[in-house]
């Protein structure tokens, strides 16, 4: 251990030595750690579903689309394509609620309905209409208050209450515990019950297919929709907006997303039974295989990766550079250090230990130039409503990535220089 | 050089791939760029926007009347047309299905329905047939709907777009309809979804339980004045269970226009970082080259080499190695476009971005050479008899 802080302290003597040249590649190394983990920080936000939703749970899809799937195949919109050319239609849904065999289930569909805070001048309000199951379902947490209750839609008449989501108490209340509050939809006063924590970070499994501007949205009881007569904002084919909710709802176009949770066994057994009944294309989807399947960032994002990687080895190159350019230039010194006793392996630990040293200086500092990049980027690309956040997976990727780097930016300068005898060294004199 | 052949590989190595950074960095900025000017053949600065929503659900016929009034109400003002989906950025739809009586092929196109003189109040050019009036709005013996195509959509579902006025066609929403109009090609903002420029517009009254939509067009800087004109007129017809909001539509404020643009900043943030950490790796080595080779350049000197002849000594060490970094990129920029194009087809490697980058590398590289070999300029001779 003593020998490992007496090369330590070489080391940091050398790289005071050189103060600008140290203060170069410490700089390089920043800059790009932290366009790298912006970029990271970007994608994640895309990534990493599994987890958010029971087991049990699956979607119901009922035959997909080709049309639709491939009107998108080929753009960034690719995968939206195929996640909404399974949505369902309402009379399918009653069909398959009156088997009864799901011991939780939810449509879930978002339209745009003029409301807002009920002292404000009512305007343009995405709302998602859903069941009070879906916050079990999908394992939701709470910022403040709670969710609404099966005995709050079932109650006669329902209950009007509503959830928000984290975002849009933020648009509206400024981030404030705003239970208790009343939101105006269409006219109809709600109480809020409950605001929903949002992930840090990351988008959630319920909000994907919800175009960005729909996503800060409030959660009302489907059973309001009679009374609301929503325009599900997605539909396949299209419904006509003016033909009204009444007769959207007894369509057959898929206009909603439909969720159960099935115990193993005898009742998925059955309810697969009840969906090969209406077309032998319906299935259901395990829910954690679509939170796989669909936890892709899109391809500017991927390709975003792909470049700032490239950048990583490039400064890993150009690290190795600037350390194989310092340790040469110093071989006098070393020469010394071998004439004086110091094993091959000494001097390559030496080296190796300063391109690492660097290397992670650079990384923290790159870390902490990171917070104000993804600001930045939060700033300047608004996507999707949902913060990017540095979240502590972000970091360690960062950090292994920054690890191996120094790794291999330090272990070519520290063979070459260890690899020389001594009297070449000395020669130099 | 090839005594120092490890630095140099790894100076050769580093244009190398900075180089495949920066075309690629090069392409995703174009793209974004392309994404952010590209006209979309409206008159977006001319645009009003006007919305009334209605505070309860009303029904369609209820609707209607609202919205026939208000049609009458702005057309005294300008050109007024009500959409269900203004052809604007914040408005997402989906795709409906076209098809030719007796053609298989499904051509998808973005529907918008619209009342007569939709061309008019967007500014955009009717090429052939006519634009949606009155005299459309009474149906026809067959059941046939009106309906504008753009172009591109005329020229798909009928090979040519020529005479495709007053051809039939089917849409998955909408049903039986008759081409009265060509437009010239106007695009939704967001341009990268599928075929932007495939636009059907359907004549109908748009109205949904809950919004009315009008778009109208202002004569060239009087938009403020029929923003306030629009104002007064819609809240001027009494409707106590609806909100009015009319404003001029501002395309820089929009998702869209902020996600291009900041999209090219961070781009060319990066694309940037990328050359200054690649100048500032040259800069050590070329230090590194002149400190390390003080005896050589003494000797030369001694032996009558002149200061011009180091200093382009120098310079020509930095371009053969730059140059040959620069070969190696081009071959690996163009197998490292063959992996990112299945990811985004639009990122073409094209020969602008090979010359500018490579212009980019020559100079920086050349630059960095400069100063230490000026530097190695200065050694004296007698420097070659100090380490001997």
């Amino acid at each position: 251990m003593s020998t490992f802080f007496y090369n330590l302290r070489l080391v940091i003597k050398s790289l005071r030595r050189d103060r600008w040249f140290t203060l170069v590649m410490v700089l390089s190394q920043a800059l790009t750690v932290s366009i790298f983990a912006t970029a990271l920080t970007t994608s994640q936000r895309y990534a990493s579903m599994t987890g958010q939703v029971r087991p049990d749970v699956f979607r119901v899809e009922g035959e997909r689309d080709p049309a639709l799937v491939g009107f998108y195949r080929g753009t960034q919109f690719d995968i939206l394509g195929e996640f909404t050319a399974n949505y369902v239609s309402m009379p399918a849904v009653r069909t398959l609620d009156a088997t009864g065999l799901a011991t939780a289930r939810s449509v879930n569909f978002v339209a745009v309905m003029t409301g807002g805070p009920a002292e404000r001048v009512p305007g343009r309000l995405p709302v998602r209409f859903c069941d009070a199951d879906m916050f079990q379902m999908f394992n939701v947490d709470f910022r403040y208050g709670g969710p609404f209750t099966r005995a709050d839609e079932r109650a006669s008449p329902p209950a009007p209450v509503v959830v928000l989501s984290d975002m849009l108490n933020r648009a509206l209340y400024g981030g404030a515990d705003s239970t208790g509050r009343t939101i105006r939809i269409a006219g109809r006063d709600f109480r809020v019950v409950g605001v929903m924590r949002q992930r840090s970070g990351r988008m959630s499994l319920w909000d994907f297919g919800v175009a960005p501007e729909s996503i800060a949205n409030a959660l009302v009881p489907f059973a309001f929709a009679e009374e609301l007569r929503p325009v599900p904002v997605f539909s396949w084919p299209q419904v006509l907006p003016d033909a009204g909710w009444r007769a959207i709802t007894h369509s057959p176009n898929g206009i909603t997303e439909y969720w159960v949770r099935l115990p193993p066994g005898d009742a998925q057994v059955r309810f697969a039974a009840a969906l090969s009944g209406i077309g032998p294309q319906w299935k259901l989807h395990p829910a954690d295989e679509i939170a796989r399947r669909f936890s892709k960032a899109p391809p500017p994002y991927r390709v975003f990766v792909i470049l700032t990687l490239v950048v990583m080895e490039v400064s890993v190159i150009n690290l190795m550079r600037m350390l194989l350019a310092k340790a040469t230039a110093r071989a006098a010194e070393i020469g010394i250090h071998r004439a004086l006793g110091a094993g091959r392996n000494v001097i390559f630990a030496r080296q190796l230990m300063e391109g690492v040293l660097v290397s992670m200086i650079g990384s923290l500092l790159g870390l902490a130039l990171a917070l104000p990049t993804v600001a930045m980027f939060d700033h300047l690309i608004p996507d999707l409503p949902i913060p990017l956040a540095v979240t502590p997976g972000i970091v360690a990727t960062t950090l292994l990535v920054c690890l191996l780097a120094g790794l291999a930016s330090g272990i070519y300068p520290a063979w070459r220089i260890a690899a020389v005898a001594p009297t070449r060294y000395l020669g130099k004199m | 050089m090839r005594h120092h052949k490890g630095a140099f590989s790894l100076l050769v190595l580093e244009v190398a791939l900075g180089f495949v950074m920066l075309t690629h960095t090069m392409i995703a900025v174009r793209y974004y760029y392309r994404l952010h000017a590209q006209p979309v053949d409206m008159p977006e600065d001319q645009l009003v926007v006007a919305h009334r929503r209605f505070v309860h659900p009303r029904d369609s016929e209820a609707a209607r009347a609202a919205l026939r009034a208000d049609v009458t109400a702005l057309s005294r003002i300008a050109p007024t047309a009500a959409v269900d989906l203004a052809p604007l950025p914040e408005t997402t739809s989906f795709p409906t299905s076209l098809t030719v009586p007796g053609d298989p092929r499904v051509i998808p196109s973005w529907p918008v329905r619209a009342t007569p003189g939709f061309a008019a109040a967007l500014g955009l050019t009717v090429l052939a047939g006519h634009d949606l009036n009155r005299a459309d709005s009474t149906a026809p013996a067959d059941g046939a709907t009106s309906v504008l195509l753009t172009w591109t959509v005329a020229e798909r579902l009928y090979g040519t777009a020529d005479d495709a006025v007053g051809k039939l066609l089917n849409g998955s929403t909408f049903g039986r309809a008759r081409v009265v109009g060509i437009l010239r090609d106007f695009a939704y903002r967001s341009r990268w979804l599928p075929t932007a420029t495939s636009i059907v517009v359907v004549l109908a009254e748009p109205v949904t339980e809950h919004e009315l939509v009008y778009v109208m067009r202002a004569p060239a800087g009087d938009r403020a004045a029929v923003v306030q004109a629009a104002s007064a007129a819609l809240t001027g017809i009494p409707d106590g269970d609806a909100a009015v909001l009319v404003k001029a539509f501002d395309r820089t404020t929009t998702r869209f226009a902020r996600l291009s643009s900041g999209a090219m900043v961070i781009l060319s943030w990066t694309g940037f970082l990328v050359v200054a950490v690649a100048l500032a790796g040259a800069l050590a080595l070329a230090s590194f080259s002149v400190a390390e080779r003080t005896r050589q350049i003494g000797v030369r000197r001694a032996l009558g080499a002149t200061r011009g002849q180091i200093v382009r000594y120098f310079l020509f060490e930095n371009l053969l190695l730059t140059s040959l970094g620069l070969g190696i990129g081009l071959g690996l920029a163009l197998g490292f476009n063959q992996v990112l194009r299945r990811i985004m087809v639009d990122m073409k490697l094209t020969p602008q971005e090979i010359l500018l980058s490579m212009a980019v590398f020559l100079t920086t590289g050349l630059l960095s050479a400069l100063v230490p070999a000026r530097r190695a300029a200065l050694i004296p001779p007698w420097a070659a008899t100090r380490t001997l």
